[in-house]
């Protein structure tokens, strides 16, 4: 992940917070200074060795529902055991073809019978292979401080140590992750906002292709 | 009759056999309206006949995941077409097909390839036309990008109607090019090719029983033909060996995820006999439940 073309507006608050944990919102915009959702802001300590993760992160889900998944962008920590269920009356076939985990779980509803175990940091993206307008994103991240933006733009990172940290803005409309250095304070909570340029939101089409009476 | 009666028992066990392990119903309606402007396939200097005609369909379609890229479907439709202009070609239909739908790999980017047995049967208030009808159809797609993909179509198809002149057996072939401009409008590139029997319809001079046509080149074709009233005037329908090629365009827009509005237009010239065109506009729209 490089550096991209930011715009930093640095706004420390220096509210009162608990004394024990200090956090950080990160507050996403695009240029137009609208909120965006689904980045996935992350914050790692600089020099820091990537630390050993939680013996197991709790299990989480990405549903199938409508022919749709459901969340778009799932952060996980690395080990993390994703389950697919799927609550929709037709089979589905899950898979990524992504270098960070390749995996299929071919025509099943219901609950899968398989989790998977993202066990490598990177960006998994999950298709299905009947119903080709289903994408869905995990990003497997090595840092346990994170969090994804929701409809408002903003994501709390909290429990943060103090330090000098480095903060990571990944969208999967960004042709490459925002990075920004972050001094985090020995508490309270400290508000980050970055300016993304996102791409054109590009998705196979999934209407009905339609054809009308030709000649006969 | 090119099939046997066991094939076509066949496909109906086939076709029954198919839902018993598939995801469905999948239901979906479609209404549109389509004029011509040569709908008797009149050939210059006689008369063309314009004329509106209203559709409306409803299918079912069963789906069954054979594995990770295979999938067989089975539909039935239920058709009907209203012309204020010629009710002779009022017509109301039942067809059913089977489908097996490849994918060559994995994801969107994958190609597939398809076979297909349709049959149906037809019937038109001019009951000389009503038909059974049938055919093999071989597909092929390949998205080449988000917003492009390519679709071919090649069908073997006959029809067997009341009236020898209304009969007939085709080849023909299709090319699609659809370009998503955005999630919302699509523009869609059409090309086709037929080859094989085809009614085309001359004026008619004469009297009942004693008709020929105004073109005697026409009457010297020893074709099968008839007298028809369906156009309001006299004329006489050939049955003729022509090839038609047609080329043309659409907009199709998204109206959500589940419907889409069709705005299309087709041109189409035939060599039979004589050359003619017909030009066919249609809009449509099809709901997807």
């Amino acid at each position: 992940m490089t550096s991209r073309r930011v715009a930093l507006a640095l706004l420390i608050l220096g509210a009162a917070g608990p004394a024990h944990a200090a956090a950080v919102r990160v507050m996403t915009r695009d240029p137009a200074g609208l909120p965006v959702a689904d980045a996935v802001a992350s914050l790692t300590l600089d020099g820091a060795r990537p630390a050993a993760p939680p013996a197991a992160p709790a299990p989480v889900e990405i549903v199938q529902r409508d022919e749709e998944f459901e969340p778009y962008v799932t952060p996980v920590l690395v080990g993390t055991r994703v389950a697919f269920p799927n609550r929709d009356k037709v089979q589905h076939h899950v898979y990524s073809v992504s270098p960070a985990k390749r995996f299929e779980i071919p025509l099943y509803i219901g609950d899968s019978k398989e989790a998977i175990v993202f066990d490598h940091p990177g960006v998994v993206t999950l298709g299905c292979n009947i119903h080709d307008w289903m994408v869905a994103y995990v990003v497997v991240l090595s840092t346990p401080y994170f969090a994804k933006t929701g409809a408002d733009g903003s994501a709390l990172v909290a429990a943060l140590p103090p330090g000098h940290y480095r903060l990571s803005v990944w969208h999967p409309r960004l042709k490459a992750a925002v990075e920004v250095d972050v001094a985090v304070p020995d508490q309270g909570e400290a508000t980050q906002v970055v300016s993304v340029v996102l791409r054109p939101d590009r998705r196979i089409r999934r209407a009905p292709d339609a054809g009308a009476a030709g000649y006969r | 009759m090119p099939f046997s009666t066991a094939a076509r028992l066949a496909f109906l066990f086939a076709l029954g056999a198919a839902r018993l392990a598939a995801d469905g119903p999948y239901l979906s309606v479609a209404a549109g309206e389509t004029w011509q402007s040569n709908v008797n396939n009149a050939p210059p200097p006689d008369v063309t006949r314009s004329a509106w005609t209203t559709q409306a369909s409803a299918e079912g379609a069963w789906i069954a995941s054979l594995d990770f890229g295979t999938l067989l479907t089975s539909s039935l439709q239920a058709s009907a077409e209203d012309c204020p202009t010629f009710h002779g070609l009022d017509a109301a239909g039942l067809d059913g097909s089977l489908t097996l739908r490849r994918k060559l790999g994995l994801g969107a980017f994958a190609p597939y390839v398809s076979v297909a047995a349709e049959g149906g049967a037809t019937g038109y208030q001019d009951t000389e036309r009503s038909e059974v009808a049938g055919d093999l159809a071989i597909g092929a797609g390949q998205r080449l990008t988000d917003a492009l993909q390519v679709v071919a179509s090649v069908h073997l198809g006959w029809q067997s109607a009341r009236d020898e002149v209304f009969s007939g057996s085709y080849a023909d072939a299709g090319l699609t090019l659809n370009w998503d401009v955005t999630e919302t409008w699509r523009l869609k590139l059409l090309g086709g090719w037929r080859d094989g029997d085809v009614v085309t319809t001359y004026a008619a001079l004469g009297e009942a029983g004693e008709w020929y046509p105004v073109d005697p080149g026409a009457y010297a074709y020893a074709r099968p033909y008839k007298y028809i009233s369906t156009f309001g005037a006299p004329y006489l329908a050939y049955r003729l060996r022509g090839r038609t090629v047609s080329g043309g365009g659409a907009l199709a827009p998204a109206l959500g995820a589940h419907t889409t509005l069709l705005l299309q237009f087709l041109r189409c010239k035939t060599q039979g006999y004589d050359l003619y065109f017909n030009n066919v506009f249609s809009a449509s729209i099809t709901h997807d439940f």
